[in-house]
């Protein structure tokens, strides 16, 4: 039988505008197993990136609870919920979250530093990842000097650094053309066999349904799975 | 773990374009304490430091809140956050600094409590930022 890495139960987000609570993720429920990926479709402003920030611990849901690989993340405090983010959960934000001015070494050092690896353990993690992701030779590149394609992997292989059980992706194929967009997809689905990463992706593209195990649509805050 | 993610907020205070603005501000401070020698003078330079500070931030805002995301989702606690913030600041004071450490030739209890106004407000000043950019 295969691990559920991720539970949301009865998950509900509520935003204040205007003096107004309005819900923008209503009774939530979902579910990832082990190495399989979940995409959220859904158009802009359905609350997609706030389900994922719900998932990654950024964000507190006001009612309901999310598990990751067995942690509530409501029973964590700040710094519980960073610890988990070093080696549990892996977050890609859709400007791929990378530092302009540093090169990609750099760039997929600093989990690694966070996480408290040797220099020697560093070196060898992030030139084999570079190399699995067809980005040998790099390592010195400025990131702001990379094409979207190239971005996004990089993104993609800092997250993997700390071989997370969940990572998760906002709009991974937003930036790119089809081409790239489909050489990322697929990475991430080598990347969930290969390693066994539970990938949720959530996008309002409609071609990334097709790469995912199963699918969900996000539509005025209400999750529903697509049979 | 400090120690490396310390190296990379100085390379990163050195690298943004508001350390170049920090440097001009240190040369121009240097110039007229020399050209008046007022106490006035070193006191209205130690107060346009602060803003000076702020407004060198704020010319690397765009790399200082990608540097503090990628911590954020690297899972960097929040005091590692706020240090590697205090470090970035304490680069562009200690590049400020030279100017007024050549200007005084004793440390007077004055300057001290100064020195020690200075690296409370940037303590402040880095926990504000991170607030800011953790919203």
């Amino acid at each position: 039988m295969k691990r559920i890495v991720v539970i949301a139960k009865n998950v509900w987000k509520y935003y204040t505008i205007e003096g107004k609570n309005i819900a923008v993720l209503r009774n939530i429920n979902l579910y990832v197993y082990r190495g399989e990926i979940v995409c959220i479709h859904g158009p802009s402003g359905a609350g997609k990136t706030t389900l994922l920030k719900i998932l990654a611990g950024l964000e507190k849901p006001d009612q309901g609870e999310v598990i990751v690989d067995g942690y509530n993340l409501s029973m964590l405090d700040e710094d519980g919920l960073a610890a988990l983010r070093s080696n549990v959960i892996s977050y890609i934000p859709q400007d791929y979250g990378l530092i302009d001015e540093f090169n990609v070494y750099e760039n997929m050092e600093i989990p690694l530093a966070i996480a408290g690896l040797s220099e020697y353990e560093r070196q060898s993690r992030i030139l084999s990842l570079l190399e699995y992701m067809g980005l040998k030779g790099k390592e010195n590149t400025k990131v702001k000097l990379l094409s979207g394609g190239e971005k996004q992997r990089v993104a993609i292989a800092r997250a993997l650094t700390v071989t997370p059980s969940l990572l998760l992706a906002d709009e991974p194929t937003a930036n790119l053309d089809w081409d790239n967009a489909k050489r990322v997809l697929e990475l991430m689905n080598r990347i969930s066999k290969d390693f066994e990463t539970s990938i949720v992706i959530v996008s309002h593209d409609p071609r990334v349904l097709d790469f995912a195990t199963r699918k969900y649509i996000l539509y005025d805050g209400i999750l529903s799975e697509l049979k | 773990m400090y120690r490396e993610i310390a190296f990379k907020s100085i390379k990163l205070s050195l690298m943004g374009r508001g350390s170049i603005y920090t440097m001009f501000f240190s040369i121009a401070s240097l110039m007229y304490l020399f050209v008046y020698r007022a106490p006035e003078i070193f006191t209205s330079m130690v107060v346009l430091s602060i803003i000076m500070i702020l407004a060198s931030y704020l010319a690397d805002k765009k790399i200082v809140k990608q540097f503090v995301i990628t911590l954020i989702l690297s899972g960097a606690k929040r005091i590692a956050v706020i240090f590697c913030l205090f470090v970035y600041l304490l680069v562009r004071i200690i590049i400020i600094s030279v100017s007024y450490s050549l200007f005084i030739t004793s440390f007077t209890l004055t300057y001290i409590v100064m020195v020690l106004v200075h690296l409370v407000n940037t303590i402040l000043v880095a926990e504000v930022i991170y607030k800011v950019i953790r919203r």
